[in-house]
């Protein structure tokens, strides 16, 4: 490289490096949650802090299967995991409003898997698959 | 023997220094334009905070005159949800007297506060006149400039799109966007569950922010809807309200207080929403629907999921009854707000949800930490 030219590049160089900032590490979960062997659909599992004990993320189920994003932000850890199903019992809300009558939903996961949980699971940095198959 | 005649410079310039001119112009160009764009967004910003203030003033000398905050529903059709909003209540402290007066409420509606169900024959063409004239007038202190505009009449394929509405009030914390009460013992009227300054079924007195009106949230800004086809997709974040199905909702166990992970698990399924969207919010201010007059604070500012919905109405642009319909706006980094006591706050995105929660909450009786 001529000399003229060298000063100019090496500038560049430093200028440009340590400009990204590091990422932060996060974790992403997928997995299934069954309960007595039926799918869960339309359930929440959240991802709650060991150590602080505060909501950390959370994820909905579908079909069976939970996506935790990253957009969630969750840094790897250790987490104690609660889940809830609010399912529709069938039965109609009695006064319809707006000409509609919304479906009446009720729990149906015990609460040795959510308000008093002990589930825990370690996440890495990156992809995690971690299944739930609870039962009665 | 003469010398040749030595040749005149001749008048001009050369090449190279109309370059260099034209380099410096560029440069000067370059440096200019951005400060004129940052100019124009902070005089919006500030046009913006004008109009909260001018609506917090216009809802203090409503309630100097009523001794209480209007609520966020006036019957004025034969159907339940053909209602007009609290901003209709005080059109006439905001200078609009004359389109106030252009609504006929009937004589036979309920008072503010409640609606009955299809059970008011004749009072079509009061709605009809309301919703074809009044409703769709562009009253400009509703609309901030930073935002993009709303749908416009017959625009949407469900309808219920107007002139534009950027601005609400708010409902308080609890992840509910309409209808949030239960039935009292009459039948018709309903108790409030809802724990904002401004409700849909009650009207709230000054003296019930037993927080303090500085710290409790009144009103906020949020964005029209992009007027992407309604018929489930693709409907585009942040404008537009997707459904996440009503079992979520359902599943949250302090109502009052969402946790972040309730918040992600509605979100990322109203993302990923087989179930439709809502594309026709943010365009009727004289409406009564959230998301079009009324929004919660149960996400933070500019929640990074999209709005949600629970699981209604088909046809229709506001939800039943569960919804997050977070504050949002285009100004970076934050949203502004009119507090109780009538004064204009910029709240950041970043603010902690616990303390947003309980910004737009009257009486959760939590110490404020800073935001």
């Amino acid at each position: 490289m001529p000399k003229a030219l060298s000063w100019p590049a090496l500038a560049i160089v430093l200028v440009l490096t340590g400009c990204a900032a590091k990422p932060t590490p996060v974790a992403v979960a997928t997995g299934e949650v069954t309960i007595d062997g039926e799918a869960v659909d339309g359930g929440i599992i959240s991802f709650i802090d060991a150590a602080t004990d505060q909501p950390a993320a959370g994820a909905a189920v579908a079909g069976g299967r939970y996506i935790l994003y990253p957009e969630s932000q969750l840094p790897p850890g250790d987490y104690r995991i609660e889940i809830r199903w609010s399912k529709s019992t069938g039965e109609k809300v009695k006064e319809p409003v707006y000409g509609h009558s919304p479906f009446v939903f009720a729990e149906v996961i015990p609460a040795k898997y959510n308000s008093e949980s002990v589930l825990r699971v370690e996440l890495v940095e990156g992809h995690n698959e971690v299944d739930f198959r609870l039962e009665k | 023997m003469a010398l040749p005649a030595k040749a005149e410079p001749r008048p001009g310039f050369t090449l190279i220094e109309l370059l260099v001119v034209i380099a410096i112009i560029a440069v000067l160009i370059g440096l200019l334009v951005p400060a004129v764009q940052k100019v124009r967004e902070a005089a919006n910003r500030m046009s913006c905070t004008n109009n909260l203030k001018q609506l917090g003033i216009a809802m203090h000398s409503y309630h100097d005159a009523n001794q209480k905050f209007p609520a966020n529903m006036q019957q004025v059709g034969t159907n339940r949800w053909e209602c007009l909003s609290a901003t209709y209540q005080i059109l006439p402290y905001m200078e609009l007297d004359n389109l106030f007066k252009s609504i006929t409420i009937p004589s036979n509606v309920p008072p503010q506060g409640s609606a009955y169900n299809n059970g008011i024959g004749g009072n079509g063409g009061n709605w009809s006149t309301a919703y074809g004239n009044a409703m769709n007038a562009s009253i400009k202190t509703l609309v901030c400039p930073s935002s993009t505009p709303a749908p416009r009449r017959s625009t949407n394929n469900r309808g219920w799109d107007g002139p534009g509405s950027n601005y609400g009030w708010c409902s308080g914390s609890r992840a509910s966007s309409m209808w949030d009460g239960a039935f009292n013992t009459d039948g018709t009227t309903r108790s409030s569950n809802t724990n904002g300054v401004i409700s849909q079924l009650k009207q709230s007195r000054m003296a019930e922010i037993s927080d303090g009106t500085s710290n409790t949230i009144l009103g906020g800004e949020f964005l029209s809807g992009s007027n992407a086809s309604a018929t489930g997709g693709p409907g585009k974040y942040p404008f537009d309200i997707f459904y996440a199905g009503d079992g979520l909702f359902a599943a949250i166990v302090n109502k009052s207080n969402p946790t972040m992970a309730e918040l992600d698990a509605i979100g990322s399924a109203a993302k990923n929403s087989p179930q439709g969207v809502v594309t026709a919010n943010g365009s009727l201010p004289l409406w009564y629907a959230a998301s079009q007059s009324s929004f919660n604070t149960a996400a933070p500012p500019n929640w990074k999921w999209p709005s949600a919905g629970g699981n209604c109405c088909p046809g229709g642009a506001h939800d039943w009854g569960n919804g997050i319909i977070p504050p949002r706006s285009l100004h970076s980094g934050g949203v502004n707000f009119v507090m109780a006591d009538g004064s204009v706050k910029f709240i950041r995105d970043s603010v902690d949800l616990l303390t947003f929660q309980n910004l737009g909450s009257v009486s959760d009786g939590q110490a404020l930490s800073n935001y």
